[in-house]
């Protein structure tokens, strides 16, 4: 026990170390950054990615109304060069959009549909270029039954979500589409351990239903066995008493067989160590015994 | 033939053709963690029947240029590389562990008592406390359910989930699951003692209904319908968990009944623990992740057998017939380890009381309930 203790210690031990130093140490690969294609369609652009926490990958359609989309690209994290911002959040990564707008200075409406996206789904980007501060675009959502979610913005040439600042008739703009992280993260938590309780709440009163069921059932049955008749009585003339079975009759190895059965009985064998299996083999043991020595059927 | 060429010669093999030369601290180290495996599991008798493959499986890949793991110049895989595919990377072999515990498991407690299902949810309550706390660490999303689900204590759902979401994770997670299983003995009574008085350790529970046959047969039809339907990426593992069972309430098919439970699941066990220990190489493993992993696990077993015996008070205050709170421990699905516990510390309170029985009943909703966390935890990364 005391190596078992020992172990145990050895590992909260470890683990402290380890919580300790991940506060600062690089938290190895990151594994799921996502690796989005492109593809033009029409005046659109689509990129197909899986985002972080997903196995399948997903679509996100980019469109422009009074302007041109000529490329969307995907910006690294650190490329992106944005500090305070928490990556986790933006799940389906950044994205860099040159659009022309049809005139210098003038303003696009930049409409983002997904399947992905839910009602809570924003777009950030830089709301103040100089300080390099991340906001949201100030979007318009729609949610269509059945239809990916539209999120629309209004973006004008040389305004401060513009990266190049000057209204010369070419717009660079950095978003993200972004749904709160430990939003998600807790509310998927408590939605899914409340869900297991459903699952197998539901399973419980499945079983239940078909436990009564086959209860009844059961019982029916054993209802209808027929129950055989009283035997008919016989008056005896003279009622003879059983004569008493000598003390001297029983044999020492039969009275022994009997006390351990009545210990067996009352002890439930525990205080001679057996497992289940061995006091069953007692009890056979003993009810062979006295099978054969005193002729009684056990 | 000069000494000088012979002496070149030597060198040459020595450099390119030994390990020798390209053996680093790392390879040392995971030799030395194998061989604490292969201590517990051979002379602890922890979980032997799996850390015994796991930590030879460690043992053997940590030796430099071994063909073992990864793609030969072909680009065929290597000999365990080929366990790892076929039999993990697939999912194959998880699943027909499951078979091989449906074909084991008698279902008869939780029949007479479906309201124990409910403890098995309870004690699923770690899961979701150490996804969060993996969270807060820096795991990915993946990877935190990867880890969370080792506090269900399976084994092959562990190893399932692991491989499907996180599979870097495969090696430190399913030695986590195994090592805390083993140790459940250890991690389980203080928290029982903890969460229960005397009193309550005392209660004597009512000697449950028989189950007839037909009741047992029929289950796993009734239990793989409404779980399926509720939970269809839990398919895989419970839809061949209930064909075991099946198969051996049936009483029709014997001998496939006994391959299941023996050969089969016997072959299937080798090839996991070796594939899995082989996933332990030194440049992947010797990072503080895995190191985290133990601590969270254990966090998780604890939280797990505490979410348990909650679970069993919460439902005493509306129950008549008081249900014994160190059964909820049971919930966690160690089968039969944590019922055992369950009994014996059952028998330390009042040595006439015998919970055995009452709590294989959560302890068999706990693999319902893990199984069930993790088709939640593989819908919601769809």
């Amino acid at each position: 026990m005391r190596f078992r203790q020992l172990l145990i210690w050895a590992m909260t031990a470890v683990f402290m170390i380890a919580a300790y130093s991940s506060a600062w140490a690089a938290f190895g690969d990151d594994v799921e950054k996502p690796k989005p294609v492109f593809k033009q369609e029409g005046t659109d652009w689509v990129t197909e990615l899986v985002p972080r926490g997903k196995s399948v990958p997903i679509q996100i359609r980019f469109h422009v109304d009074g302007g041109v989309l000529t490329n969307v690209s995907g910006t690294d994290f650190a490329d992106a060069d944005k500090p305070n911002i928490n990556w986790k959040n933006y799940r389906s990564g950044y994205f860099l959009l040159e659009i022309v707008p049809s005139t210098s200075g003038g303003e696009v409406t930049l409409a983002l549909s997904s399947n992905y996206f839910t009602s809570a789904t924003d777009i950030w980007g830089f709301t103040e270029r100089k300080t390099k501060t991340w906001g949201t675009l100030g979007i318009k959502s729609t949610t269509v039954k059945g239809e990916p979610t539209v999120i629309n913005s209004v973006v004008r040439d040389g305004s401060v979500l513009d990266e190049d600042g000057a209204a010369d008739g070419k717009i660079q703009i950095i978003i993200g589409p972004r749904d709160d992280f430990w939003g998600y993260a807790l509310g998927t938590l408590v939605i899914r351990f409340f869900g297991v309780f459903m699952v197998l709440g539901i399973l419980m009163i499945g079983m239940l239903l078909s436990g009564k069921v086959f209860e009844s059932i059961d019982a029916k049955k054993k209802a209808a066995v027929p129950v055989p008749a009283p035997a008919p009585v016989h008056h005896e003339p003279e009622a003879v008493e059983p004569e008493p079975i000598p003390v001297e009759e029983i044999p020492a190895d039969v009275a022994a067989a009997i006390g351990l059965g009545i210990h067996l009985y009352t002890n439930g064998g525990r205080n001679l160590r057996l497992s289940d299996d061995g006091m069953k083999a007692a009890a056979v043991a003993l009810a062979l015994h006295l099978q054969k020595t005193s002729g009684t059927e056990v | 033939m000069s000494w000088q060429y012979v002496l070149e010669l030597i060198q040459n093999i020595l450099i390119t053709q030994t390990g020798i030369p390209s053996l680093e601290w790392g390879h040392v180290v995971m030799i030395l963690i194998a061989f604490f495996f292969l201590y517990l599991a051979v002379a602890k008798g922890f979980e032997p029947l799996l850390l015994l493959p796991i930590g030879f499986g460690i043992f053997l890949v940590n030796f430099p240029l071994v063909p073992l793991m990864g793609l030969n110049p072909e680009g065929h895989p290597h000999l365990i590389q080929y366990f790892y595919q076929y039999g993990v990377e697939s999912e194959i072999i998880p699943c027909v562990i499951f078979l091989g515990l449906g074909a084991m498991t008698d279902f008869g407690p939780l029949i007479a008592n479906p309201k124990m299902l409910l403890i098995g949810g309870g004690a699923q309550l770690g899961v979701f406390i150490t996804y969060i706390g993996c969270l807060f660490f820096g795991f990915t999303l993946k990877e935190a359910a990867s880890v969370g689900i080792i506090g269900g204590a399976d084994g092959p759902t562990t190893i399932y989930l692991t491989a499907k979401l996180a599979p870097q994770l495969l090696g430190a997670n399913a030695l986590a699951a195994y090592s805390y299983m083993a140790m459940v003995p250890l991690i389980q009574p203080p928290i029982m003692r903890l969460m229960t008085t005397p009193e309550q350790r005392k209660i004597k529970m009512r000697q449950m209904r028989p189950v007839s046959a037909r009741e047992k047969l029929l289950f796993p039809l009734i239990g793989a319908i409404l779980i399926i339907l509720l939970i269809p990426m839990v398919a895989p593992l419970l839809g061949m968990f209930m064909l075991g069972n099946f198969m051996r309430e049936s009483l029709v098919v014997k001998r496939l009944t006994d391959t299941a439970q023996n050969s089969l699941m016997n072959i299937v066990t080798i090839f996991l623990g070796v594939s899995v220990g082989a996933t332990m190489q030194a440049d992947v493993f010797l990072s503080w992740k895995p190191l985290m992993i133990f601590g969270l696990g254990l966090i998780d077993f604890v939280v797990c057998t505490f979410g348990g015996i909650l679970t069993v008070h919460l439902m005493n205050l509306f129950l008549k017939e008081k249900i014994n709170p160190l059964i909820g421990s049971a919930g966690v699905s160690a089968v039969p380890m944590a019922a055992r516990v369950a009994h014996s510390e059952g028998l330390k309170a009042d040595p006439n009381n015998w919970l055995m029985m009452h709590a294989m009943a959560p302890n068999l909703a706990g693999v319902i309930g893990s199984a069930a966390a993790a088709g939640m935890f593989i819908a919601m990364f769809q």
